[in-house]
């Protein structure tokens, strides 16, 4: 329009729309000039006649060819026609002006939906939360941090195709990217192009501007002549569409005259590649600067130390504790674990218990454990262990405490003295208990009870000897009646023990001198002198008694043998037990 | 050497065998199954032509139907066009000219050839000497083909791929 506009006779106002008529005219002489033939008279008498006027047009002919001269005429015509009435030029202005402002803002919106929509997409996702962590970090507003991240795109492949007949002016991808016919492809981008604008019956500019295929989306901008289409991976910005825009603008003015008359040769076009190369960008997220990596890493790990010390620590705690706690089930008799497993965050232990064996309860606690880090649950059974075999029998027969009882092999024995009653019953019983293939039984009077013989046989062997012919204690005597006293204090408390009663009797004895009354009148004498005199030392439950022995018919070897006659002797007698009452 | 690029159009009516004819000449194949194409299908063939490499993009149009119109617009920046016909049809015949004189005036000057289709069914072919005189006679260059046979199938592109180099005007002296 600007070469061959406004060529007013005067600087005054014309009206905008005469203009182009009056171009023509004006542009005719140049070309007539060089046709004028040689100078005659009649030449010469115009030059002498007008040559003023000739030099005049002509120096206004080349004013107008200057545009550069004329730039000051056209801007003060367009500004007083604007300041008188600028609707003329508006309207005139409006369809060139018009669409291009009404792409502008809907691409600028398209722009900020397309942030609106990636904050909102990204908001409640995992992803979303680091993002507003990092935008709480850094201090940069959350749509920022949005747009940083989600600005990740490739363009993979520009075409530059030629609007009219879909041939490819040209073509460049990415090194990596495999582009498959790319003519071909040119073809259809303006065919699709043809096809959507007949499909939805939309206005000659109006231009599918974008595809999504997968991936890819093919961004398309309409220049008059030519398409500009980017295949690109990803999401780019807005700011790239504008950018396609503005290589499309530049291309068309650089190749204008070429576009007009293109016929197939798009060689000429290779003059646009350095321009088009610059469409191929790739913009990636990289991770991040290296300055500001190692105290990321570093709080990080600490985090995850301090999670480890906080949850991990206790939890090997626990674990030994587990295991150990395992090892003592294992090791507890009667208690058999089958299967140990982790569920629901707790230890759980099954296994079977023998009724007799420990408790693993009990057994939880002292490996300070609770019932939160770990379950058992067993099931009843019956071990046949020796020792659980015994205990069941103890607890099924109830034995007095003057009964033992042993296992041997599988044959049960029972030894020791007991009311006939109870070795009846346990003769009845014991076979019928499980782990027991037999019985045996010995029955013992009580002095011959294991515990008690030996104290038995201490009490026995003391002496307590007088002079002779005496009843009365010397030192010596007392001193071995006090040792008496002893034995006999130590065999109660054991008799006691078993549940029984213990007798003493005192029986004092003489040696053959003498006549026969005084002799028993001294054994008598002597025996209640000793009793007497051990007495109030003595239990008070004990049952004692002073009695004589008979005398020894048969004449003292020696001495000696008669001195250990002038005695007093302790009798032991502990009753067989009582019966006691059935246990249940 | 150099490289230049043509649109040509395959214009006729439901059925001519536009799409077979491509096939024939792109991939030497033909297939006895019909099937119609929607909107446009665009094809590649390369043919060399003395110095020149000729690029014929294929442009293959939705048949004209009698409930529908061809869609033209696609005819816009065509090189060439190939109208086809239908030897066994007589109607595809007169499509075939009504399509000729609408693309006549969308892209006028252009080099485009009359394509009768199916010759090789002789003995069904209602375009008789007379019939084919006649449209002759209009100065319109009529070519007979087959895409079943590929009977003159080469032909008929390897000539519109002639007259396109002819009709060609280099631009760049120009500039």
């Amino acid at each position: 329009m600007t070469p061959d506009v406004g060529v007013p006779r005067k600087p005054a106002p014309p009206a905008p729309a005469a203009a182009p008529e009056a171009a023509a005219p004006a542009a005719e002489p140049p070309s007539r000039r060089p046709a004028e033939p040689p100078p005659d008279g009649l030449t010469r008498l115009r030059a002498i006649l007008l040559g003023r006027e000739r030099d005049a047009l002509r120096r206004l002919e080349q004013r107008l060819e200057d545009p550069v001269a004329l730039a000051p005429v056209v801007e003060r015509a367009l500004t007083t026609s604007v300041r008188r009435d600028p609707r003329p030029l508006a309207d005139a202005l409006f369809p060139v002006m018009g669409p291009a402002i009404r792409r502008a803002i809907s691409q600028a919106l398209a722009g900020l939906m397309q942030s609106l929509n990636g904050a909102l997409e990204q908001s409640f996702s995992l992803r979303g939360l680091a993002w507003r962590w990092e935008a709480l970090r850094t201090g940069s507003s959350y749509g920022e941090v949005v747009l940083r991240h989600t600005l990740l795109y490739r363009v993979e492949q520009v075409f530059l195709v030629h609007r009219e007949s879909g041939l490819l002016l040209a073509h460049l991808t990415t090194p990596s990217v495999a582009a498959q016919a790319p003519d071909m492809v040119a073809g259809m981008l303006t065919a699709i192009q043809d096809f959507a604008r007949d499909s939805f019956q939309v206005a000659q500019e109006e231009m599918l501007e974008t595809m999504q295929v997968g991936e890819l989306t093919v961004w398309v901008e309409q220049g008059s002549r030519t398409l500009l289409a980017a295949v690109i991976r990803g999401h780019a910005p807005m700011e790239l569409r504008a950018e396609l825009q503005r290589t499309l603008e530049e291309i068309e003015l650089e190749h204008a005259p070429e576009l007009t008359r293109f016929n197939g040769d798009a060689s000429v076009f290779s003059r646009s590649r350095p321009r088009l190369e610059t469409l191929l960008l790739m913009e990636t997220r990289a991770p991040a600067g290296a300055g500001r990596t190692p105290w990321r890493i570093w709080i990080i790990l600490a985090v995850a130390l301090a999670l480890l010390l906080y949850y991990g620590i206790p939890a090997l705690i626990r674990q030994h504790r587990w295991e150990r706690y395992l090892a003592r089930l294992r090791a507890e008799p009667g208690l058999v674990v089958v299967h140990t497993a982790r569920e629901d965050g707790r230890y759980v232990v099954r296994g079977l218990r023998d009724p007799l064996a420990g408790d693993p309860a009990a057994i939880l606690q002292q490996h300070r454990l609770t019932e939160e880090d770990a379950q058992g649950q067993w099931q009843p059974y019956v071990a046949l262990l020796p020792g659980f075999v015994l205990r069941r029998a103890e607890r099924a027969l109830a034995p007095p405490p003057t009964i033992t009882l042993a296992l041997s092999g599988d044959t049960l024995v029972a030894a020791g003295a007991a009311p006939p009653a109870w070795f009846d019953r346990a003769g009845g019983m014991a076979p019928a208990l499980s782990g027991v293939g037999s019985y045996v039984e010995h029955r013992m009077s009580p002095r011959e009870l294991p515990a008690l013989a030996p104290l038995v046989a201490a009490v026995e062997a003391r002496r307590v000897l007088f002079a002779s012919g005496s009843a009365t204690l010397d030192s010596a005597a007392i001193q071995e009646a006090g040792a008496l006293a002893g034995e006999i204090i130590r065999l109660d408390s054991a008799v006691t023990r078993l549940q029984l009663t213990l007798g003493v009797v005192f029986a004092g004895s003489a040696d053959d001198v003498g006549n026969e009354d005084s002799n028993e009148r001294l054994r008598q004498l002597r025996a209640e002198a000793v009793r007497e005199r051990l007495l109030p030392g003595l239990p008070p439950t004990l049952l004692s008694g002073a009695a004589t022995l008979p005398p020894d018919t048969t004449a003292a070897p020696d001495q000696a043998a008669r001195a250990l006659r002038r005695s007093v002797r302790a009798l032991v007698s502990i009753p067989d037990p009582v019966a006691p009452e059935p246990v249940p | 050497m150099s490289t230049l690029q043509k649109k040509v159009c395959m214009l006729g009516a439901v059925g001519v065998g536009k799409t077979s004819l491509v096939r024939r000449f792109v991939e030497s194949l033909f297939s006895e199954r019909y099937q119609a194409t929607m909107g446009v299908k665009i094809d590649r063939k390369t043919v060399p032509l003395g110095a020149t490499t000729l690029n014929l993009m294929l442009w293959d149009l939705q048949g004209e139907a009698e409930h529908q119109a061809s869609r033209l617009e696609y005819l816009r920046g065509s090189a060439g066009y190939l109208v086809v016909a239908d030897a066994t049809r007589a109607d595809t015949l007169a499509t075939a000219e009504s399509l000729a004189a609408r693309a006549a005036a969308l892209v006028p000057g252009v080099p485009w050839l009359l394509v009768i289709n199916k010759v090789d069914l002789e003995a069904e072919s209602v375009v008789t000497p007379a019939r084919l005189a006649e449209l002759q006679g209009r100065g319109w260059s009529v070519l007979r083909t087959s895409a079943r046979t590929g009977q003159g199938v080469e032909e008929t592109f390897g000539e519109l791929a002639q007259r396109l180099l002819e009709t060609h005007v280099p631009v760049t002296e120009e500039l």
